[in-house]
């Protein structure tokens, strides 16, 4: 990748080479990595957009969480370049704190809502981690794994057919 | 405050399925419509079930039946099979290293799909369809809000760690593992977000989503990027010394004051 320089965010999440949006045709590039992933069965995503240029005046700054190419990074938040396309507006920012990209704010996606972005398709294959707390919300429905798999249950099934239960 | 709201259960294949109407539903309209829901889910497993030996699917995997001569559902859950482990790009596949095709694991929600225009018949302007992980809704209950789901905290324990409402997504499907203390550091890779204790996948149609959602279990990360693509929203959850580390995708439709309570 010629032009496009490395972020390294959350630590060791999603690789940026570049800013922008990968969706966004006449856009710059939005690339995920997947350092040391090894997918169990060997999955590869469906091929991504092509990348098109980077333009050389984007305002990367580099950071990483390896400590000898974080040298430059400054501390300080990153606001990218509005790209525009058909569905609007498209513009990232980046929060960088000691060297490493701490955050990505999608500070407009397409809509007017930032965070109601990929509603038309124009999802940003990018995961935002985070820590979350467990809280009581006034929710209608509780959307938990069983923790059994369907498997499971159709063999307790058994289990208690055959005990005549 | 939300209005009240009637829930009705039924079961089938083993596992509770409950539907959630506004109060103004008549009990007559319920009384009528729901055993009739719950007799399509129970043929679905009589078809499906693994279990049970003379099952159309037992009968096919023994090679007794071809799929002609099962029921069309068949071929159609088998094709759903196909399309999904294409989309996934090989995570989600129901076929078993014996050769034998188990599609369990989109049964329940293309199911649940496929009673949906029976809930027409209650007159209902919403509804809430969900069992175990897996909802679908349409409308809204009432002033108050739209339909808000919470996403149940993967160290078990009743709680939720996070909320959604539908309506730009008509669906959810949350995925986990039994032990969600397995696979929590890999020192070999010096990471661990490839094994997720649960993964929920939000979009407009609930089988997708399941499917979705069993393959980023499978697949870890890169699927969860992958889903994406299809316009899917996820939010993966990994425990780690007791905490729930979280990723989700821009798109998630978290609830608006979610976090803030």
């Amino acid at each position: 990748m010629r032009t496009s320089r490395k972020l390294m965010v959350g630590g060791a999440s999603v690789v940026i080479l570049g800013a922008g949006f990968a969706a966004a045709p006449e856009a710059a590039v939005l690339e995920l990595a997947d350092p040391g992933a090894d997918s169990p069965s060997g999955v590869t995503p469906p091929p991504a957009p092509t990348p098109t240029a980077v333009p050389d005046e984007m305002p990367v700054p580099e950071a990483s969480t390896t400590p000898d190419v974080s040298a430059g990074a400054t501390d300080g938040t990153y606001p990218g370049p509005v790209v525009s396309n058909i569905r609007g507006d498209y513009q990232l920012q980046i929060v960088v704190a000691d060297g490493v990209v701490t955050d990505v704010e999608f500070l407009a996606a397409g809509t007017e809502a930032a965070e109601s972005v990929s509603i038309n398709a124009m999802a940003l294959p990018v995961l935002r981690e985070e820590i979350l707390e467990a809280q009581d919300w006034d929710v209608d429905y509780v959307s938990g794994a069983s923790f059994t798999s369907p498997a499971m249950v159709e063999s307790a099934h058994g289990a208690f057919d055959d005990a005549g239960l | 405050m939300r209005k009240p709201l009637k829930r009705r259960t039924v079961t089938a294949m083993a596992m509770d399925f409950t539907l959630d109407v506004p109060e103004s539903v008549s009990d007559s309209a319920l009384d009528t419509v729901m055993p009739y829901i719950e007799s399509d889910l129970q043929w679905a497993d009589a078809i499906f079930s693994l279990y049970q030996p003379d099952s159309q699917l037992s009968r096919l995997g023994r090679g007794e039946a071809s799929i002609g001569e099962c029921v069309p559902a068949v071929a159609e859950v088998l094709d759903l099979c196909e399309k999904y482990r294409e989309e996934t790009s090989g995570a989600f596949d129901a076929r078993r290293p014996d050769g034998v095709i188990d599609p369990t694991g989109i049964v329940k929600t293309w199911a649940m799909e496929r009673v949906r225009w029976r809930f027409q018949l209650l007159g209902a302007s919403a509804w809430l369809w969900g069992c175990a992980g897996d909802v679908t809704a349409q409308g809204r209950p009432d002033a108050v809000g739209p339909w808000r789901v919470g996403i149940a905290d993967p160290r078990a324990g009743g709680a939720t760690v996070d909320a959604v409402e539908l309506g730009a997504v008509e669906a959810i499907a949350t995925s986990g593992t039994a032990h969600s203390g397995e696979h929590i550091w890999d020192p070999r890779k010096g990471r661990a977000d490839t094994h997720f204790a649960q993964a929920s996948v939000a979009g407009s149609d609930l089988v997708q989503c399941d499917a979705w959602a069993t393959a980023i279990m499978a697949g870890g990360r890169k699927v969860a990027l992958a889903a994406q693509a299809e316009g899917l929203h996820v939010l993966t959850c990994a425990v780690r010394e007791g905490k729930v580390f979280a990723e989700r995708s821009p798109g998630w439709p978290r609830m608006q004051n979610a976090g803030r309570e």
